[in-house]
């Protein structure tokens, strides 16, 4: 006869055991809230921009498409612009422009951010602490700062804007890469690979950079929230995309100046950019939290 | 009438107090039914492996559970007041001034940007309405008590500039300062060095005999219970399994859990004299239930080499087995 | 203590030193001729105008003696002149700091006057639906452009409401821009001192102090306020710098008549000894900035204050 415990053990063994681990990291991903709303923003997006010249109502660079300064609804949605160009199809072809320059800013600062981090916290030692102490000086410089001034002496457009907006941002990746190696590094099966005799390429490719790796999604996630809202202020600024890129930041700069007579002219463009950012910090965040749920708090 | 004057009249009687996590289907208890007395002037010893609800039992008592557990049933009696009853402002009023409490973390369990003497003095003035000038002449008193050297200066600096010991003194002092009738002492040792175990033992020591305060010791370590309880009571798995004095427990365990407990300590004799190398308790094969797979029998049921089949089926009643002694077990304390 | 703002002193003079030797080098990244470049704004520069300008700038130096040359001019106070309207570059400069200081400290007052006590509000009844409301708030906050922010609230206020001008100069034209700029930050703030006070209810001396009996209030303020504001102070320091950022774009967005507006100029003109000016300007005021916060970090702790 069975006594009620082991049978409780039983079925409590059975209720954890069966869910694989990837089965169980799927149910936590669903339940995150900002993970599964920004992922999905994120994926629309990508798909707007990918589909553009399907989805698009008419060619963004048309002039007389319709009247101009048309007021919204009809058959142009957000209306149209100061040279009767389809606002909607702007902001659509727009989608492209800003993962194209979020992609080419987080990638230059990723690729060299993480080289000095990890360079940095793998050599240690003196030059570690002193490459350290350079990217922790830059990071007090705001990154818009940083990139205006790359941008004016590089010259204002959209290329130098996107070079100017990943550089600034190298001091972040670095740190956070140069934290994330520093702390894997300390843990046992490091100076184990190395006692087994792998090489430091080794230990770096197949030990440290799958640990590496999870926390690298999330900064490149924020940070590509921020190249786009620093790439999108420069090109506000008349320093970054130029006319007539149908760029979001750049359709706000010329659009403000019909604000009294055309405000739709600011507000499709605006909103496209905070709903953009917006999903990548939710994913960011999202994706941080199903790391380490204790970090939830201590979220920048 | 003399029974409430009398020296050893009860002070604390915690009954039947259960203490569940979660809510509705998912709740688990994590105390059950636990019942034990405290007399004044008492010192009882509250042993138990970590998990087995010796810290929620203070907690509990001190109405400072974490917000994720409540109390289901039961009462904890000080001087007759139950203090689950109480509402939140009068609870606040008990705390500190009736029952206080000394944690385990000196290191953590003072506030690093307040001066000693404003943590010293902070509660007197709020519980017992004194001057400044009065609360810091009590302070000095108090520090002098607890053994501190230069007690003057001692008030206003930070415990950042303190040691692990004088920490724990300055703890005891705050615990000290409205002469509350029960001092809880939740591990009070455990985070400092062997050496200054002994002094902080001594300390709490002299305390119960200068001022007859009576002492709940929470600890795992059975060197400090040897030298400081009078009685002892034994928590399993959220429930109390075993109640006895102190050389009685040692010398005749009825449970068989406690028997594991003490299976490593050779001699209490050699215990007592030994101080410095104390003996934590003994390991024991498996591990303690987690609250959800409680079940109705004895928790220890299936670790135990004794257990019959009525032991998993139904919780043996807390029986008297001598003069002040009880147990619950079907096997050692049968009726 | 004293060891501690030396040290951090001789940090900052440090960061500066590196500053100026990155400004003065950055010249150099201009793609062509810098000089050409400067002047093709003008008529065609004769030979000897090239030359003289590149004297000015100290550009027919060796590289290694034109830091000197720059720094050397610098401790005296000259950081070169315009290269249009020829005024020093420091009165331009100096004439435009008033302006953009109070914005950046109206905008700074707003975020923390509102971020802090938001954050604390969310952290003591963490998990109820205003709690869940701000951290919504804040990550919506920190995801919105200031410049289209700044666009919103004119249409809002001054052309919709009718409430307040776009531009002008006397204080009621600084609510708006002072207010774009401090709702961004006001999100951050509030999420940091949120998580800061979290985990400072948590700490142990908070337990003992609820166990010592003393009420919700002096619990909160006495004991667990401190201690996050410590924490707070540190992180303020970055958003101060990350404000001054923004109060760059803000300034454009309202015609505030201060240094974001004349760098936005001068990079349009190409008139690069004022961008080296304005990048060493804001290079000080940050460096500045964050020695006093932490300053006012080693007077709240007690830790670092008292050896």
């Amino acid at each position: 006869m069975s006594t009620p415990i082991p049978i409780v053990a039983d079925t409590v063994d059975r209720g954890t055991g069966i869910a694989s681990p990837r089965r169980q990291l799927l149910r936590r991903m669903l339940r995150s809230r900002s993970l599964v709303i920004g992922g999905s923003i994120v994926l629309f997006v990508v798909l707007v921009a990918l589909l553009a010249p399907i989805i698009a109502p008419f060619d963004p660079d048309h002039i007389g498409t319709g009247r101009r300064l048309a007021v919204p609804g009809g058959k142009f949605l957000l209306g149209t612009d100061e040279f009767g160009r389809d606002i909607l199809s702007r902001v659509i072809f727009g989608a492209r422009y800003t993962l194209y320059i979020g992609l080419v800013a987080v990638g230059i600062g990723l690729v060299f951010g993480v080289a000095i981090g990890a360079a940095a916290a793998y050599a240690g030692g003196w030059f570690g602490g002193l490459l350290m102490r350079v990217m922790d000086l830059l990071y007090t410089f705001p990154d818009v700062l940083i990139a205006l001034g790359l941008v004016a002496f590089l010259g204002p457009n959209l290329t130098n804007a996107m070079i100017a907006v990943g550089l600034s941002a190298i001091p972040y990746y670095a740190r956070v890469t140069y934290a994330v190696v520093l702390s894997e590094r300390q843990k046992p099966y490091v100076d184990a690979a190395q006692v087994v005799g792998a090489s430091h390429i080794r230990v770096v490719v197949r030990h440290l950079m799958p640990n590496v790796l999870p926390p690298m999604i999330v900064v490149a996630s924020l940070g590509f929230s921020a190249a786009v809202l620093s790439a999108a202020a420069l090109s506000f600024l008349g320093l970054g995309a130029q006319p007539p890129m149908p760029e979001w930041g750049l359709m706000l700069s010329t659009g403000r100046n019909y604000i009294t007579r055309a405000p739709w002219l600011v507000v499709g463009p605006g909103v496209a950019i905070f709903v953009t950012v917006m999903a990548f910090n939710l994913f960011g965040d999202g994706v941080r939290d199903l790391l380490d749920p204790r970090q939830r708090q201590r979220t920048l | 009438m003399a029974d409430v004057e009398s020296p050893m009249a009860g002070l604390l009687a915690v009954e039947d107090l259960t203490v569940a996590f979660g809510r509705g289907s998912s709740a688990a208890a994590a105390l059950r039914d636990v019942s034990f007395a405290l007399r004044r002037g008492e010192t009882l010893a509250l042993v138990g492996e970590s998990g087995s609800g010796k810290s929620l039992t203070a907690l509990s008592i001190m109405g400072l559970l974490p917000t994720e557990g409540q109390v289901s049933a039961g009462r904890v009696l000080l001087g007759g007041d139950d203090l689950l009853r109480k509402s939140r402002d009068d609870m606040i009023r008990t705390r500190g001034s009736r029952v206080s409490m000394v944690f385990q973390e000196p290191m953590t369990s003072l506030n690093p940007v307040l001066t000693i003497g404003r943590q010293l003095t902070e509660g007197l003035q709020f519980h017992r309405k004194v001057s400044r000038a009065a609360a810091d002449a009590r302070a000095l008193d108090l520090l002098r008590l607890v053994g501190m050297t230069n007690p003057e200066a001692r008030l206003k600096q930070y415990p950042h500039q303190l040691s692990g010991g004088m920490r724990q003194r300055v703890m005891i002092a705050m615990a000290l300062a409205c002469e509350p009738d029960l001092i809880i002492a939740d591990e009070p040792t455990t985070a400092l060095d062997v050496s200054i175990q002994a002094q902080i033992i001594d300390l709490l020591l002299d305390i119960k005999e200068r001022l007859g305060t009576s002492i709940l010791l929470i600890t795992h370590d059975l060197g400090v219970v040897a030298e400081m309880a009078d009685r002892i009571a034994v928590l399993y798995a959220g429930r109390v399994v075993e109640i006895a004095d102190c050389l009685q427990l040692f010398d005749a365990p009825r449970h068989p859990y406690t028997e594991g407990l003490l299976a490593a300590v050779p001699r209490l004799d050699l215990l007592v004299a030994d101080g410095a190398d104390r003996i934590r308790l003994a390991e024991l094969p498996g591990s303690v239930p987690s609250p959800g797979e409680r079940l109705s029998g004895c928790p220890f049921a299936p670790r135990c080499s004794l257990a019959i089949e009525r032991c998993s089926a139904e919780m043996p009643p807390m029986r008297t087995v001598a003069e002040g002694h009880t147990a619950a077990c079907w096997v050692r304390a049968a009726a | 203590m004293t060891r501690f703002i030396l040290r951090r002193l001789f940090t900052a003079l440090v960061t500066l030193i590196i500053s100026s030797f990155l400004v003065c080098m950055l010249i150099h990244l201009i793609p062509g001729d810098p000089v050409a470049m400067m002047m093709a704004q003008n008529s065609a520069p004769s030979p000897e105008q090239l030359a003289a300008m590149r004297h000015m700038l100290g550009l027919d130096l060796p590289l290694w003696q034109q830091y000197f040359h720059y720094m050397g001019r610098l401790l005296t106070g000259d950081l070169g002149r315009s290269i249009f309207g020829s005024e020093p570059v420091l009165t331009l400069l100096m004439e435009r700091l008033p302006n953009t200081f109070a914005l950046a400290f109206a905008g700074l007052a707003i975020a923390v006057g509102f971020g802090m006590p938001l954050g604390f509000f969310a952290a003591y009844h963490r998990g109820s639906w205003a709690d869940s409301a701000l951290m919504v708030f804040a990550v919506a906050g920190v995801s919105l452009p200031n410049f289209w922010l700044g666009l919103m609230l004119v249409l809002l206020f001054s052309m919709t409401l009718g409430w307040l001008p776009v531009a002008g100069e006397d204080w009621r034209s600084m609510v708006l821009p002072a207010m774009t700029l401090g709702v961004t930050y006001m999100a951050i703030i509030a999420r940091m001192t949120r998580s800061a006070m979290i985990e400072v209810l948590g700490e142990d001396f908070i337990r003992t102090a609820r166990a010592k009996g003393l009420p919700e209030g002096i619990v909160l303020f006495r004991h667990a306020l401190r201690p996050a504001m410590i924490s707070v102070v540190t992180i303020i320091g970055v958003v101060f710098g990350y404000l001054m950022g923004g109060a760059v774009v803000v300034e454009n967005v309202f015609s505030w008549n201060g240094l974001g507006r004349l760098a936005i100029q001068a990079i349009s003109y190409r008139d690069y000894p004022l961008i080296q000016g304005f990048i060493l300007l804001f290079a000080t005021i940050i460096v500045v900035m964050s020695v006093l916060l932490d300053v006012a970090y080693a007077w709240l702790d007690p830790r670092i204050s008292v050896q």
